[in-house]
């Protein structure tokens, strides 16, 4: 691929004062909020991501310097990204960009910062890259206990129907596998996992298409997303 | 702060943590918050801090952690204290002086540290006792001082104290200097000139004054387009140089006709000789100059405090044992952070923050009858040569042949990449770095 | 894939576990002059960026508190031969030996995974112990 441009990456982020300021979390763009219809067409409308580009993306914007290698996640804070659907990656780094996602807990800044200094082509290329990685399950393995397995899995296969909470699986996939804008949670870093449950429930994260995410963890006990937490990091995705 | 943070931050001690560290009887007599002498058994030493700033917080924390037992009180003449660290950003808005402003009320409660605020007017090294402007009188087994700097205006004629605090701020002390130097940048006509002159070596914050010089110079880019920085420096090289004139290059023209900043070097005559606060002229060694604004930077010295104590030696610093911070002058003394000659390691709050560690494991280890180990510091300083473009340098050191220094292959400046992302990062951990750092030292 | 049991933040570190054996304890102190006191003075070192005893978890930087040994060694060693990525820590890690290293990580393995602010003293002063008696019960 062509080299980034760093003149063009460093004015584009400096042409971007409203988002530089130093809480971060002050002055927020105003995004509208997805609809199905919106986001499918913007998906569509993406340039084709390319592999080997994506590779040179995800060196050049130092991706591996927090998500790893091969984008499975060498720590508790970060997310892995290793096997996830071009589709999810797309459309996190569209949010970052366009500040739909900038969560009030102070773990968006830096994705924020680095979304405005990346292409259209860029972004497709780095989501093809990561989907070419195979998913894998996380590094510290889960102890979990018969009866959090129990609780965990319920919820994964049959959902609960007196909460009105669908499976996990029917969107997730049965391996946790994802599919499509849906992502594939096999071997996500449980301490990232409940974070992000709990911004959902506590409606500190609002990026998902008709609050869909956001109605199904306001039922969940802490227990359970620590359940399925520690559930889906020990999946390996097949 | 996030909700999140909130919830946890201001957790005091509790009765529990007290009894478990002190025995019921000692807090049954003094209360819980009191940390009042009677609160130690008799026979706990005593050490007392001089300076409540990063380097004598950071050292009451670490030594409870060293030590439970020993009796710790530090008496600071200000019951606030606002950080030099990051008060550039209180130029350009980035930061108000309010968000650094730091008090002593967690380390005084989770750490069960004495906390005096007072002014400390002499003290007596053979009785090992301290006096104040209040008239008490704290004895000591271990005193130990972080006294900050001093600044020295007389080699700039027509530039003083009186100068500074009405005309022509420095600013180099966070405070209402800084809101009126601000306040001069926001009131540059268009087109106008802002001089800045950093000082000669050593002084705290060494990138201070060039982040203070990219961040006028991105002001003006937004605000002010035809307007310009010219530095008058002394000095023909200073600390990152390379990264921030890179960076210069590529968000300010450096080295183009339409630089928004001329850099003149001490070789170049760069130094500054005098200043006529009325005209608002200065005379450099090369020739004499009009600006509009003008900020000296002046040169600096240790502490009032650590020279009034006779601490300092003819270099107008500190000379201390590399190993432990204790001074070189008078036993059972301690001195931290930017007046000490610490060889290697800058004027720092990282620095201070580091010795203060290694400092409280040595006066633990002394007062226990054991040798201190072996001293190990960091440092580590992020700089912003724009908001979304960071430099950093860091190193581990230790002490060789006599002297502080970086150990390993550790020292080095941020590398010059083609990675857009590296300076976007940079500052992103500037600022993750300054949100955990004032936590390590307050909290 | 290492074999670790998940240490979840909010539980508290069940010490006994750590107390280790001293046929462990052997294993675990590599030399002699790398002692547990100074695994725990360098590793406070790191708090101005990883939160007092490791335990801040910030966007830009992982807390290590509670890392198991292995993989703080192995993060430390790929920043120090520059396999790893970085912004900073590959020049913070040409600063340490593979015995530094080693007590370093003993020590973060020790600490409780959870915020500062929510520790006791108390829990720290069990920590700093534990790392001690995984060094051998050496100072």
């Amino acid at each position: 691929m062509k080299k980034t441009s760093i003149h063009s990456a460093i004015s584009a982020c400096v042409l971007v004062p409203a988002l530089a300021l130093a809480g971060g979390h002050g002055d927020k763009l105003k995004a509208e909020a997805w609809t199905h219809q919106s986001l499918n067409q913007t998906l569509n409308e993406m340039p084709k991501g390319n592999v080997e580009r994506g590779q040179t993306v995800h060196t050049q914007m130092m991706c591996a310097s927090c998500h790893g290698e091969n984008g499975q996640s060498p720590s508790r804070n970060f997310s892995s990204l290793n096997g996830q659907t071009p589709e999810y990656t797309m459309k996190m780094m569209l949010d970052y960009r366009d500040a739909r996602r900038w969560e009030d807990y102070g773990q968006a800044n830096i994705m924020v910062k680095l979304a405005q200094a990346m292409s259209d082509q860029e972004i497709a290329d780095v989501a093809a890259f990561y989907a070419d990685q195979s998913l894998s399950d996380w590094e510290i393995q889960q102890n979990l206990s018969d009866e959090r397995f129990k609780m965990a899995d319920k919820l994964v296969r049959k959902g609960d129907a007196s909460r009105l909470l669908v499976p996990c699986s029917s969107c997730h996939g049965v391996n946790g596998q994802g599919n499509g804008i849906t992502p594939a949670l096999a071997g996500q870093v449980p301490e990232y996992f409940q974070r992000t449950m709990q911004a959902y429930k506590d409606g500190e994260r609002h990026n998902d298409v008709s609050q869909g995410m956001s109605q199904l963890a306001k039922p969940l006990t802490d227990a359970e997303i620590e359940a399925l937490a520690q559930y889906y990091a020990n999946l390996e995705g097949s | 702060m996030s909700r999140l943070e909130q919830q946890t931050f201001d957790r005091k001690i509790t009765r529990r943590d007290l009894v478990k560290l002190f025995g019921a009887s000692a807090v049954a007599a003094t209360g819980i918050f009191g940390a009042s002498n009677k609160a130690f058994a008799q026979s706990a030493a005593h050490v007392v801090i001089l300076g409540g700033g990063v380097g004598g917080s950071t050292f009451a924390k670490y030594l409870r952690f060293a030590d439970p037992d020993v009796k710790i009180t530090i008496i600071e003449q200000y019951p606030e204290y606002i950080t030099c660290l990051r008060s550039n950003d209180v130029l350009v808005g980035m930061h108000t002086l309010d968000e650094l402003t730091f008090n002593l009320d967690t380390i005084r409660s989770k750490y069960n540290v004495n906390v005096i605020i007072d002014r400390v007017v002499g003290a007596d090294f053979d009785q090992k006792t301290v006096r104040t402007q209040k008239g008490e009188v704290v004895s000591y087994d271990k005193l130990v001082v972080s006294p900050g700097i001093d600044f020295v205006y007389d080699n700039i004629e027509g530039f003083n104290e009186q100068v500074a605090d009405t005309t022509h701020p420095h600013a180099y002390k966070a405070g209402p200097q800084t809101l009126k130097l601000k306040q001069q940048l926001e009131n540059l006509p268009q087109g106008g000139t802002a001089i800045i002159a950093p000082p000669q070596n050593p002084f705290r914050c060494p990138p201070g004054p060039y982040e203070r010089i990219s961040f006028f110079a991105e002001y003006l880019k937004k605000h002010n387009p035809t307007g310009k920085v010219i530095v008058l420096d002394p000095k023909d090289r200073f600390t990152k140089d390379v990264p921030f004139k890179k960076a210069w290059e590529r968000l300010y023209g450096y080295k183009t006709d339409n630089s928004l900043i001329e850099w003149v070097s001490g070789s170049d005559g760069g130094q500054v000789t005098r200043l006529d606060p009325k005209t608002n002229q200065v005379q450099a060694v090369v020739e004499d100059f009009q600006a509009d604004l003008i900020n000296i930077i002046p040169n600096q010295r240790a502490g009032k405090l650590a020279q009034n104590l006779d601490l300092t030696d003819e270099s107008g610093w500190c000379p201390i044992n590399r190993h432990t911070f204790e001074s070189m002058r008078h036993d059972e003394v301690y001195v931290l952070g930017d007046s000490t000659i610490a060889d290697a390691m800058p004027k720092s709050g990282y620095s201070a923050n580091s010795q203060a560690k290694v400092c409280a494991k040595a006066v633990a280890d002394t007062l226990k009858g054991e040798s201190p180990g072996r001293a190990i510091y960091s440092n580590v300083c992020y700089s912003l040569a724009g908001q979304n473009y960071g430099v950093s340098i860091a190193a581990i050191y230790e002490v060789r042949d006599g002297l502080i220094q970086p150990k390993g292959d550790s020292a080095g400046v941020s590398e010059i990449t083609d990675k857009p992302a590296q300076p976007i990062l940079e500052a992103v951990y500037q600022k993750n770095w300054h949100r955990e750092f004032v936590k390590d030292v307050f909290y | 894939m290492t074999n670790n049991t998940l240490r979840l933040s909010g539980l508290c570190l069940s010490l006994s576990l750590f107390a280790g054996t001293p046929a462990q304890a052997q294993d675990d102190a590599k030399s002699s002059s790398i002692t547990a006191k100074l695994g725990e003075a360098m590793a406070q070192q790191c708090a101005p960026c990883h939160g007092t005893n490791g335990q801040a978890m910030t966007e830009a930087m992982p807390p290590l508190a509670g890392l198991p040994v292995e993989t703080f060694e192995r993060a430390m060693l790929a920043y120090r031969d520059g396999s790893r990525d970085a912004v900073i820590m590959d020049r913070v890690a040409r600063g340490f030996t593979d015995e530094e290293i080693h007590a370093m990580a003993i020590w973060f393995e020790k600490q409780p995974y959870k915020a500062w602010q929510n520790t006791e003293l108390e829990e720290a002063y069990k920590a700093s112990e534990a790392a001690k008696n995984a060094m051998g019960g050496q100072q």
